[in-house]
């Protein structure tokens, strides 16, 4: 009887690690799409070609997600990110290697995605955290485009 | 025994109904539920064990093609000798050097596709599917890509385009297997080629600007020396990131100021202006310790 009560508990855990691990990442490998097509948009008059590296994280309540990058002078960047099917859920700002806050997409509704032109070369801090108004926790993915110009 | 039975069948219904239910939490969900929100709570936990992006730090290195395209805007001229030939592709036996080589090839071939260089870049696209094959990262290096590749040679932009979207879903493949170590090793061998052909650029044409982006790698070159120790799992790594480590060092005595200036934000084109000043003041002594150091590096690397 123990040992039957064991296996079962095992079988529910390994199945619990599964579905959990499968569910999350299908839903980041979701927003992988969603952020492709913002960086991708062929309906914007600007076309931009992703750095090559995709930034995700789960990100819970109150924690925030902090990547350093240099964006380099006389480049035009796109920064976008998702944390969901509805585009408003992420929060991402920009801050100087000084951390004097740059850009939040905070004062824009959250949009999605916003474009940099970058007039001397910086480094700087890229965040990204949850709008705890509209989601708790969650998969969140960020990426960068620059503009192509030669 | 039937008891026992219907009991776990019942517990396994609940646990999926509560996993598949609550992988993610949207606020709406949890507002005024808190016992709820603590089931839900305790779910994401086991999740983000496994989600979460390199122990908890990310890192961001530039893209070569970044590179590649300000040094064709310097007017500098296609250099052969700045690219890893590919037949040295044979002499790489271990999957660190296939994966370091894969970086180096990736950032060569944004260079010649850059300069229109076609038949050279069908090639070391040849050679990247190749080694991508051997480290089992086919699905973003394949046939189709190939036949994209070159059947857009009139188009650069398309070709660049391709290029970054492999590498793109190669990053994001590694990373959402538990591979860590092996995207950062792709990422160290794209800066480091993309800082050879700066070099050999500079020393090809003395321009200022070539220089200076060459001092604007520090901090690069930090973040690059912490992913590896961060997420290297093998002594390679430990000497790559010390080697790497020893060039950081011949930065740390060039000048750097900066001063910031207040963005300009153009909200209906969602566009920000950044007007922020960075003054570098690097002698040339300074410099050619840093291309000395640099070449030693990728000379170990793809002979």
């Amino acid at each position: 009887m123990k040992l039957q009560f064991k296996n079962n508990l095992t079988t529910i855990l390994t199945l619990f690690l599964f579905i959990g691990v499968n569910n999350a990442q299908t839903h980041c490998d979701s927003l992988n799409y969603i952020v492709k097509g913002y960086i991708n948009n062929i309906e914007s008059e600007h076309m931009f070609i992703s750095d090559g590296q995709v930034y995700k994280t789960f990100i819970h309540e109150d924690e925030v997600a902090e990547f350093k990058t240099t964006l380099y002078g006389g480049m035009t960047y796109r920064i976008a990110g998702s944390a969901g099917n509805d585009d408003n859920y992420l929060i991402f700002e920009i801050e100087d290697q000084d951390r004097n806050a740059l850009f939040s997409n905070e004062n824009y509704a959250n949009a999605p995605y916003w474009d940099f032109k970058i007039e001397n070369t910086i480094d700087c801090y890229i965040k990204a955290r949850l709008d705890l108004n509209k989601k708790i926790s969650g998969c969140t993915l960020i990426m960068i485009g620059f503009e192509r110009s030669y | 025994m039937n008891k026992s039975f219907y009991t776990t069948l019942f517990t396994l219904f609940l646990t999926i109904l509560i996993i598949v239910s609550c992988g993610e939490t949207t606020t709406n969900d949890n507002i005024n539920n808190d016992i709820n929100k603590n089931n839900h709570q305790k779910v994401i936990d086991s999740n983000a064990n496994l989600m979460i992006s390199i122990d908890g730090s990310i890192f961001s290195i530039p893209s070569p093609i970044q590179t590649a395209i300000f040094i064709s805007g310097s007017g500098a001229e296609f250099n052969t000798l700045a690219i890893n030939p590919y037949e040295n592709a044979d002499n790489y036996s271990s999957d660190f050097y296939k994966t370091l080589n894969l970086g180096i090839y990736g950032a060569d071939l944004s260079y010649t596709t850059i300069y229109e260089d076609n038949n050279l870049s069908l090639k070391y696209l040849a050679i990247i599917r190749d080694i991508a094959n051997d480290i089992g990262l086919e699905n973003s290096f394949d046939e189709t890509l190939i036949n994209r590749f070159s059947s857009n040679s009139n188009n650069k932009d398309s070709m660049l385009v391709f290029v970054s979207e492999a590498f793109t879903n190669a990053d994001n493949y590694l990373k959402s297997n538990e591979k860590n170590s092996e995207a950062a090793l792709i990422l160290a061998g794209g800066w480091i080629e993309a800082m050879n052909i700066l070099a050999i650029s500079y020393q090809d044409t003395k321009n200022v600007k070539i220089k200076e982006r060459i001092a604007q790698q520090k901090n690069t070159l930090l973040t690059l020396v912490e992913m590896l120790e961060k997420l290297g799992n093998s002594d390679d790594y430990m000497d790559l990131s010390a080697e790497l480590y020893e060039l950081y060092e011949y930065f740390e005595g060039i000048e750097y100021s900066y001063e910031y200036i207040a963005p300009v934000t153009d909200g209906k084109n969602r566009l920000t202006n950044i007007n922020s000043k960075q003054l570098i003041n690097i002698s040339d002594e300074q410099l050619n310790d840093i291309i000395n150091k640099l070449t030693n590096i990728r000379d170990e690397i793809t002979i």
